[in-house]
């Protein structure tokens, strides 16, 4: 694997190319867009695992860090949501360059999808498949926000509850954001049934995850969301989300 | 010197049977080889000698027992222990010397049983190392066999122990006594002296000698081999007969005289020459074997293995004489001899050359100049020798030669696993030839000296240069086409996106164009550039172009605008032949666009009869812009009649018919391309044309092949993966042609299983598409690129433009009627790459920069580059175009690009860049830059930052040290400790030879990149048998790492040891809570 940075170099974005095992000659290509914030850290190592996944079968691979998060330049401070959907540009650019593979897939988890689908790529990816994609931004601000407050007062975080004044303004669980940003993400909205890739299918609710029984490279794929509240519920804000047998079956997608 | 009885009491009770000693130097090089390969005979001396007369085998047999009596060395064993290998000196010891009757056997039964025997293997540790045996046919005949280790004796030996044979069956005959005195003198004498006096301070300044004549040096000569080298020398090996006339043999004495120096001189100056010629390398270095007996005269009489090899460097830079390299050589033989006696194995622990398992350090190749094996006489009998081979081959070649009463004859020894008898046999032949013109022209500059005979320069010259074929004329590329026209007027011509348009339609449209296009200006010789999506009408651009009489020039709209622009400036296209949708991309453009969908109201608005515009054959079809090493792509200007040639060719091989649909999947900018498009149309087949996008997708190739019953595919290996990675099945009726670039041997198995029939083509664009074809069939055969095409002729010469030997690499240089007219407006470039043919000074040829050679059938085989210039995915590439470009920008100041292939068949551009100080830039900025100017293959795909770049002693840049890319999952330069006991009890022995701390070892450390040698490997093998009995081959020592070594060596924690460690760890556990 090769771990780089790549964009501007003000501001460049960290990555981790995996080159397809046994040489490029499926010449397909997968770009990961990985979660922000909290999120990044629970779904790290699922990705990373899910990268060399794809990387084994052949696949060219970009798994990256979205600006302000992870290794990325950038401060939550200082971001607006339109550097977000830039980052996806450059991301979905540099692998092109790398693999040589002209028309990229895209696997996007919660708010990483949601800006791969808004991002000016989108019309160009051979094929994305969604993990319980942000569809609401008010929702998942909310929720965010509301988790913080949770933890604040979790007896298994902090010896004594924490006041709300004890956070930084505009802080979401441990992250501090600026209040446009705030305000954008909020008013996200992806209507998944108005995306505009053909057969797209729609994956919701089921303990049995479905198989891919025909692959099609216009079909699409959306996973909504598969265990209600495991992102949002506090006492597994330790837990790494994203299964083994999830990933397995996202991997036949493409 | 230490004497006998001094040994004794140091080494040993003075009445044990076995005395031990310490070994020679080349005494523990043939113990570790005999280690590494048990089983080989390489080191088997072997001699047969017909004896006809009446024999007193008695006498015979008493004399071979008393010289084995008189001299220790035949009753050496050896073993080894912690200080490495020793010799064990029986006092006693006789041979039994059977007769083994033979009468009435025929001549091939008998021959069979003495090879057998020459080549059944010696045990060093159990002996005896010498064996006899008189082979009975009749009571008048007999054959003595007998075979020596060559770590008992060597060649002076032999010729004493044919003398001493001599005396004393001559004695034993008659019922005498020995006539011979007792030795002084015995090999262990020489063993203890030679440790004394080989320590180190005694030996500084002869091993400095060596140091400074061989450190830095190269020690490989890259002779090319008919087989892959193994990666493990197995040195099988055979015998070529040699043979000088006596006429050479008197010019040589001659020379040699009056020059002053030896016939081994002169013969070993020729020798290198003709390795030079072969190598193409300057520097050359040969092993040559010293008797190494002169520093102590007493030793003369000695027998035992005394003998040095040590190379002989030969720098034959700067053109010289003959004369002048027979000065050179003799200072550097007269060197060596003053410093023989530093031992081989010294020299190579000295010098620490690579260490590598597929070739012998220091030199590869030997030469000696002596007698000829050992003539015994025996008294009343008449004794005739006979010459043996053990089948081993201890160098890639070995030349041996002698005088004799008819010239000069010798044996070249050569490895079987490199080389055929044949190419042996030519080797011989060029030799001869040269040391030939050598004694006719000694002041001639060596460039100049023959080397090949007339007979091989006429077969390669002109009978393999014989591919004349009278094709009917046709008016250009575009004549050809009209000539099926008639013959196929309805038939499917092009097919592409479902738009399908016959052999009539296509012309009717490409004279409309045509006429239009004459319409608005344009005239013969014209240039029209074409940019177009691929389709149909793509076609009805090209034919319509041509058939105007102007020449068309591929621009593809995917290249960045500044080489699109750079092209139609530098070409001076007053017109521009586009579609639509790419009236923007080329706004800036102030010539004439003609868009052939837009402008179409117009165009079919045209007669539809041929404007029929007179061309001549040497009128230009195309330009063709191919990458440039000075940053600027040159464009190839090709006539009509090179097309023609090479469509007319590839019609007749490899063949097509009015019956076959080709599948185009080449963009038009690639030349390749000339063939998918335009050879169906010359035959009355069908050209399928895939879009871009269906050629970059495999299951979308698939899918085409089948759905339009394909018969024709061309592409470029990377292609054929594509579709091998797809569901595609494979098709039998397909004929596939694979080429741009070097086919990969894996990817010919899979062809061939998957095709009816597999071609792989050559040819630079310079030359028209291909020059040469060949059918592949072997999957385990080396692959060709094969014989020149009609009309076409192939020169492969050296440096100075002569032809190469037979099966030597040189430059390609292509002739006949597929040379192009040069490069536009690159005068001097042309000049440069298109020079008059040496042998017809009426044309050109042109100088491809491949280096290959002649196989003896005529095929030629593909060897390297000679430059910068790479294909990747079948794009030729400068890669010196890449760095000018990197180093354009400013934050850049050093920028090498290679191609790596760290998985095989997938080469990867990549750029090595050492920024200025204190800028930083990342590969996107940097691609950005470059995609200003260059098309997207020649983007490198990987960018490292370097602080500094390694070089080569030379000061170069050292490119095959640039780092992997990637980081891989197991990190090798990370230092992972001994994990488990046997890992550990390893560890620590090899601490205890390498002595650099135990806590430096790692488990992915091999011993011998850490300093090792093969004596010091030996002595670790020794003691790791003596602590578990295991005996560790050393091939394992050289090949493998710690980890996997140590479960081999038959560690076993006791239960001692473990109660220590566990004593150890409560004992740490404790103190946790002990601790305040």
């Amino acid at each position: 694997m090769n771990p780089m940075f790549f964009g501007q170099s003000v501001s460049p974005l960290f990555g981790v190319y995996h080159p397809p095992i046994g040489g490029s000659f499926l010449n397909k290509a997968v770009l990961v867009c990985s979660p922000i914030a909290q999120e990044h850290n629970r779904s790290y190592k699922p990705i990373r695992n899910f990268a060399k996944l794809l990387s084994n079968k052949g696949y060219h691979v970009l798994r990256f860090d979205f600006s302000g998060v992870g290794d990325s330049f950038g401060d939550l401070r200082e971001l607006k949501f339109t550097d977000w959907l830039e980052d996806v540009s450059l991301a979905y650019n540099e692998l092109v360059d790398i693999s040589g593979v002209k028309k990229v897939s895209v696997f996007g988890v919660r708010l990483g999808g949601t800006l791969a689908v808004l991002s000016d790529k989108y019309e160009s990816m051979e094929k994305v498949v969604l993990w319980e994609p942000i569809q609401k931004g008010g929702d998942y601000v909310v929720e965010m926000k509301n988790m913080h407050q949770q933890m604040l007062v979790d007896e298994m975080r902090f010896n004594a509850p924490r006041d709300a004044a004890d956070s930084y303004e505009n802080e979401m669980l441990g992250h501090i954001y600026n209040k446009e940003l705030i305000n954008e993400l909020s008013s996200v909205q992806l209507d998944i049934t108005a995306m505009h890739k053909k057969d797209m299918e729609l994956h919701s609710n089921s303990e049995n995850l479905p198989v891919s029984t025909k692959k099609s490279k216009n079909k699409s794929t959306v996973y909504l969301r598969y265990e209600d509240d495991a992102w949002t519920d506090v006492k597994r804000i330790g837990d790494m989300l994203l299964t083994s047998a999830a990933l397995t079956n996202i991997a036949d997608e493409f | 010197m230490h004497t006998k009885s001094e040994l004794k009491n140091e080494f040993g009770n003075p009445d044990e049977e076995v005395y031990v000693f310490p070994t020679t130097y080349p005494q523990k090089q043939l113990w570790f080889l005999n280690q590494m390969s048990p089983d080989s005979p390489a080191y088997n001396i072997p001699f047969a000698y017909d004896i006809i007369g009446i024999l007193d085998t008695d006498a015979l047999r008493d004399a071979i027992n008393e010289i084995i009596r008189r001299h220790e060395t035949f009753r050496t064993t050896f073993s080894d222990n912690e200080t490495g290998p020793v010799q064990l000196v029986s006092k006693l010891l006789k041979i039994d010397i059977p007769v083994i009757d033979m009468s009435g056997k025929d001549e091939a039964a008998i021959k069979e049983y003495i090879h057998t025997n020459s080549i059944r293997p010696f045990q060093l540790e159990s002996g005896p190392l010498i064996r006899a045996e008189l082979i009975k046919q009749d009571e008048k005949y007999f054959i003595l066999f007998l075979n020596f280790h060559h770590i008992i004796l060597d060649h002076i030996s032999i010729v004493q122990f044919a003398e001493e044979l001599e005396k004393l069956y001559g004695a034993y005959k008659e019922n005498k006594s020995t006539p011979l005195v007792e030795p002084e003198l015995q090999y262990a004498d020489y063993t203890v002296w030679q440790e004394c006096w080989q320590s180190h301070e005694k030996l500084e300044p002869k091993l400095s000698f060596w140091n400074e004549l061989l450190t830095d040096r190269s020690d490989y000569l890259d002779i090319s081999t008919d087989f892959k080298r193994p990666s493990i020398q197995k040195m099988n090996g055979r015998e070529y007969n040699l043979w000088f006339p006596a006429s050479l043999l008197d010019k040589l004495k001659k020379l040699s005289r009056s020059e002053s120096v030896s016939m081994f001189i002169a013969l070993l100056a020729g020798f290198s020459i003709i390795l030079s010629r072969y190598t193409s390398q300057n520097e050359i270095s040969v092993g040559t074997p010293f008797a190494n007996r002169g520093i102590q005269p007493e030793l003369e009489k000695v027998m035992g293995c005394f003998i040095n090899t040590v190379p002989i460097f030969m720098d034959l830079e700067g053109d010289p004489s003959f004369r002048d390299v027979l000065a050179r050589v003799r200072k550097v033989v007269f060197g060596a001899n003053a410093h023989q006696e530093v031992p081989f194995e010294m020299i190579v622990e000295s010098i620490k050359p690579k260490r590598e398992t597929s070739y012998n350090p220091l030199f590869q190749v030997g030469f000696t100049f002596q007698e000829p094996p050992m003539e015994i006489f025996l008294s009343d009998c008449k004794v005739k020798s006979q010459r043996l081979h053990n089948d081993a081959a201890k160098f890639d070649i070995l030349a041996w030669l002698w005088e004799s009463e008819d010239g000069i004859r010798g044996l070249l020894e050569y490895s079987t696993d490199l080389f055929e008898y044949e190419t042996i046999e030519r080797f011989a032949s060029h030799y001869q030839v040269l040391l030939e013109s050598a004694v006719e022209q000694p002041d001639a500059p060596i460039s100049q000296l023959r080397a090949i005979s007339k007979k091989e320069r006429d077969l390669m010259i002109d009978l393999w240069n014989d591919t004349t074929r009278d094709f009917k004329d046709s008016t250009g590329i575009h004549g050809c086409f009209e000539e099926q026209v008639r013959n196929f007027e309805s038939k499917s011509a092009v097919e592409c996106e479902g738009v399908s348009l016959s052999y009539l339609e296509l012309n009717n449209r490409s004279n409309q164009l045509a006429n239009y296009l004459i319409e608005l200006g344009v005239n013969s010789g014209d240039f029209i550039a074409v940019s177009l999506k691929r389709s149909a009408d793509m076609l009805v651009a090209i034919l319509g172009i041509l058939k105007s009489g102007a020449c068309y020039i591929p621009l593809d709209p995917e290249y960045p605008d500044e080489r699109l622009f750079y092209m139609l400036d530098d070409s001076g296209s007053k017109y521009l032949l586009l579609q639509d949708h790419l009236l923007e991309q080329y706004a800036k453009y102030t010539g004439k666009k003609i868009s052939i969908d837009g402008d179409w109201n117009k165009i079919k608005e045209q007669d539809i009869t041929s404007p029929c515009v007179k061309i001549k054959a040497s009128d230009l079809a195309y330009i063709i812009y191919t990458s440039g090493s000075t940053g600027k792509p040159k464009g190839v200007m090709v006539p009509h009649h090179a097309a023609v040639n090479f469509l007319k060719s590839m019609a007749v091989e490899p063949g097509l018919t009015e019956q076959d649909k080709l599948l185009a999947v080449t963009t038009l900018s690639f030349d390749i391309a000339v063939l998918e498009l335009y050879l169906p149309l010359t035959v009355g087949g069908t050209v399928v044309i895939a879009t871009a996008e269906e050629a970059s997708d495999g299951d979308d190739l698939a899918e085409l092949i089948t759905e339009n019953n394909i018969t024709v595919m061309q592409a470029t290996p990377a292609t054929w993966r594509l579709l091998f990675s797809s569901r595609w099945k494979g098709n039998s009726s397909l004929k596939a042609l694979c080429g741009g670039e070097a086919m990969p041997s894996d990817l010919v198995g899979d062809l061939l299983v998957h095709v009816g029939e597999l071609w792989n083509m050559y040819g630079p664009t310079e030359t028209t598409v291909w020059s040469t074809c060949y059918k592949v069939t072997d999957p385990d055969a080396p692959i060709l690129i094969g014989k020149p095409i009609n009309n076409t002729k192939i020169y492969i010469l050296d440096k100075h433009l002569k032809p190469v030997p037979m099966g030597v690499p040189g430059e390609m240089f292509i002739g006949g009627d597929g040379v192009t007219s040069g490069y536009l407006n690159m005068d001097e470039l042309t000049t440069e790459r298109f020079i008059p043919n040496p042998f017809d000074s009426d044309n050109r040829i042109y100088r491809t920069g491949d280096i290959v050679r002649h196989k003896a059938d005529g095929n030629i085989e593909y060897q390297r580059r000679v430059d910068n210039q790479v294909k990747v995915r079948g794009f030729r590439i400068e890669l010196g175009e890449i760095e000018t470009v990197l180093l354009k920008q400013s934050n850049i100041s050093q920028a090498v690009v290679v191609v790596r292939e760290d998985t095989p068949g997938d080469p990867r551009l990549v750029a090595y860049y050492i920024p200025d100080a204190d800028s930083s830039i990342t590969a996107t900025e940097m691609r950005k830059s470059l995609r200003q100017e260059l098309p997207d293959y020649m983007i490198p795909q990987h960018m490292v930052e370097m602080e500094e770049f390694p070089l080569t002693p030379n000061g170069k840049v050292d490119k095959k040290a640039f780092p992997s890319p990637f980081i891989s999952s197991t990190v090798d330069n990370e230092i992972v400790v001994p994990r488990d006991f046997a890992e550990k009890k390893l560890a620590a022995i090899w601490n205890e030879y390498l002595g650099f701390g135990i806590e430096n070892i790692s488990i992915y450390d091999n011993f011998f990149d850490r300093g090792g040698h093969s004596l010091l490997s030996m002595q670790v093998i020794a003691k790791i048998r003596e602590l578990t009995g295991t005996k560790l081959n050393p091939r394992v020592m050289i090949l493998s790492t710690l980890e996997h070594i140590a479960p081999q060596c038959g560690f076993i924690e006791t239960q001692t040891e473990k109660t220590e460690k566990s004593r150890g760890f409560f004992s740490m556990l404790s103190s946790l809570f002990t601790k305040k």
